[in-house]
């Protein structure tokens, strides 16, 4: 199965939010990274068909999935990024409908099954309403997941989850990769860092990364630096720089700073992470990467 | 369309609105009640008898002619008795003696004015096409206008001597402009959060990404309200005829629709309970109207509040002027040749809210003359209401859903 995006551009009056994606995806886990604004939601709206491109189209398996309507819908599972449902409804009527709607097996049984994968058996009859943050986002999932989709689109999936939810949220991808493709969209990296087979660097409406995330980490393996300072220097430099980060470590503070060059005499390299990564290419207010290896 | 329904109605405003819109139909409720007219029984047997005796209607008029005069004689000349002794019908004789007079009066409307109102129609259409026709140019859209009214009002009406109730008052309380306001805001609420529900949950993106066919959908949300709405005005118009008939004593709806006095020159051949059908169907239409107006503002517009306050606008604007002008050209001063009562019936040919106050296309002779042919003025109506329906439910069926751009 292969989904490829061609000439993707999407313009709204004066911004530009994506322009000229072209990638194609194969079965596995994608993780889309970028900050806000960054066009990530755009590009999933538009493979869910709920915003049109300015150019471009998408094709699976060579197919245009404009053309193929009601086909490709069929193997879409979808969560938006705020996903929401009625609050009247309970959450077995939710899943209820929501089968009948992707013309999934809406037996009971099937339901039944779907919430007690994502623990939500015990509160089917309480009504969405007066589900918590964490249960709507596992009800959304159940409901992306119903139609047991070959394509899977996450946007922000752990957004507003707690740690614990977000662990088991997690496990329940890792769980159903297997011949799909899922496309997760975040900007919390340690989301998709042990889970993610590709990474995708979205900034600016434009990809500036795309490739395994092993390769991705690896190229910023010199970059990442440590350096072991006083807490009053950590601070001033992190208030200051924007490409670190300080780590307590008993009364010594770890500085760890991704920069080109090596940033103090002292300092020294480190192995890389995913967040390194997005570190290196997006600072704080997802600004262009700078050199920062001034003190 | 189980789902559907629920999305509709499981919401706590809904359930309030639906609850005052059941307490502002009971107030019209008690309102009639407390202006309810008592079925006269002595009256009934009495016509029921005399009906009995005979089905000619000249014997009918001879019979109670005789009847009640010979009283009125009598009553003059031992008034002491009449009042002192038991009737056949009534308490006393003095009582049997109105019941004859009001019978021969009623038996003299139906079979001696009514036709005669019917042939001078005819005689002054008849005149008019004469007049017309010796002209030097003859003005043939009057002639075929004269010729349409002979056509129709030269039918034989079945009249017969039976009660048929206050209908005028019937329609009164339980069909009247601020019901339909009511109920107009009702059905706009319901087809916005109808088609604006996904959109304020958020749950839009997942529900339009699905296979389930957008068509599909919007059909049964739109079938769904249309289901609601009929639901309602049938059972509002349940309630009519049974609360008429119990507090204005309106029954014998097989009777025709000229029998009641409004209706005296109506051209149609129709009866009472087959106006009731027509009333309800044209309510059903407006209706859908509605529904199918406010269902494209609300895919449009995606926003509950814009969608609510355009299609109020659109609907109850037109409603209230057809109303001021309705009132006013009712009002004493005003006559059916006035410059007003002509706006109102030319709004009346063009507006669909005409079809809630569908009484004044039934009381007269309404034919319009469209490029030489002549059609009701409620068929004009009638078509235009379909056109729009048939166009915004176009528009919403192909904006339903749509990718934004």
């Amino acid at each position: 199965m292969k989904l490829k995006f061609e000439n993707i551009s999407k313009r709204y009056k004066t911004k530009k939010a994506l322009n000229n994606i072209n990638i194609e995806l194969e079965e596995g886990i994608y993780a889309f990274l970028g900050p806000n604004g960054a066009g990530k939601s755009t590009l999933m709206n538009i493979l869910a068909g709920i915003i049109k491109p300015s150019t471009g189209s998408i094709y699976l398996d060579g197919q245009n999935t404009v053309s193929m309507d009601k086909d490709f819908r069929k193997v879409l599972g979808y969560l938006p990024q705020s996903p929401g449902f009625y609050p009247n409804f309970t959450g077995y009527e939710i899943m209820k409908y929501f089968s009948v709607l992707k013309e999934a097996d809406h037996s009971e049984k099937k339901i039944n099954e779907m919430l007690e994968f994502v623990n939500l058996y015990d509160d089917r009859k309480k009504k969405y309403g007066a589900y918590s943050g964490g249960m709507k986002r596992r009800l959304g999932i159940a409901v992306a997941l119903i139609n047991d989709p070959q394509i899977l689109i996450l946007d922000e999936p752990t957004a507003g989850l707690d740690p614990k939810e977000r662990i088991r949220f997690r496990n329940i991808i890792s769980r159903i990769s297997r011949n799909k493709i899922i496309i997760y969209a975040t900007h919390i990296v340690s989301d998709v860092e042990s889970i993610a087979d590709k990474v995708i660097l979205l900034k600016s409406g434009e990809i500036i990364e795309f490739g395994d995330t092993d390769k991705v980490i690896k190229n910023v393996e010199n970059k990442i630096w440590l350096y072991d300072t006083d807490v009053d220097t950590a601070e001033k430099y992190t208030l200051e720089h924007s490409n670190a980060v300080a780590v307590k470590s008993g009364d010594i503070v770890k500085l760890r700073i991704v920069s080109e060059t090596k940033p103090f005499e002292g300092a020294y390299n480190t192995d890389s992470t995913l967040e390194d990564v997005y570190m290196y290419y997006f600072n704080e207010s997802g600004q262009e990467k700078e050199n920062d290896s001034l003190v | 369309m189980k789902f559907e329904i629920k999305k509709l109605f499981a919401s706590k405003l809904i359930i309030i609105c639906l609850v005052l819109l059941f307490g502002f139909f009971v107030f019209f409720v008690v309102n009639a009640y407390k202006s309810r007219e008592e079925v006269s029984e002595p009256y009934e047997k009495l016509i029921s008898d005399i009906s009995d005796v005979s089905d000619d209607s000249n014997s009918v008029l001879a019979l109670l002619k005789e009847k009640s005069e010979q009283m009125t004689t009598d009553y003059y000349l031992n008034s002491e008795m009449y009042h002192s002794t038991k009737g056949e019908y009534g308490s006393t004789l003095a009582d049997d003696m109105f019941l004859y007079r009001k019978a021969y009066n009623d038996a003299k409307k139906y079979f001696k004015t009514f036709p005669q109102n019917r042939i001078r129609l005819i005689n002054d259409a008849m005149l008019t096409i004469i007049e017309e026709e010796s002209k030097e140019n003859p003005d043939k859209s009057i002639i075929a206008l004269n010729q349409k009214a002979v056509d129709k009002y030269n039918r034989q009406i079945k009249m017969e001597l039976k009660s048929t109730g206050d209908l005028f008052n019937t329609l009164y309380f339980f069909d009247n402009t601020y019901w339909d306001y009511a109920l107009i805001a009702f059905i706009i609420m319901l087809t916005v959060r109808m088609f604006t529900l996904d959109y304020s949950t958020g749950a839009y993106q997942i529900v339009f990404s699905t296979p389930g066919g957008k068509k599909k959908l919007f059909l049964k949300q739109y079938f769904t309200l249309i289901a609601s709405a009929v639901t309602i005005i049938a059972l509002v118009s349940l309630c009519q005829i049974i609360f008429g008939y119990l507090f204005f004593g309106v029954n014998n709806l097989s009777l025709p629709l000229q029998m009641v006095e409004y209706f005296e020159f109506c051209p149609f051949t129709i009866s009472i309970g087959e106006y009731y059908l027509i009333k309800f169907l044209c309510k059903t239409l407006f209706f859908i109207l509605v529904i199918t107006l406010t269902a494209a503002l609300s895919i449009i517009f995606r926003k509950t509040m814009g969608a609510m306050s355009i299609s109020l606008v659109v609907f109850v604007l037109p409603l209230m002027i057809i109303t001021h002008y309705f009132m006013y050209t009712t009002g004493d001063n005003v006559n059916t040749i006035s410059e007003q009562y002509r706006i109102y019936k030319a709004l009346q040919a063009i507006t669909p809210q005409g079809l809630l106050n569908l009484k004044t296309y039934f009381n007269a002779f309404d034919y319009l003359n469209i490029l030489g042919v002549f059609i009701p003025r409620i068929t004009c109506c009638i078509t235009i209401t379909v056109i729009v329906i048939i166009l915004f439910f176009t528009i919403g069926l192909r904006r339903f859903a749509k990718p934004k751009r």
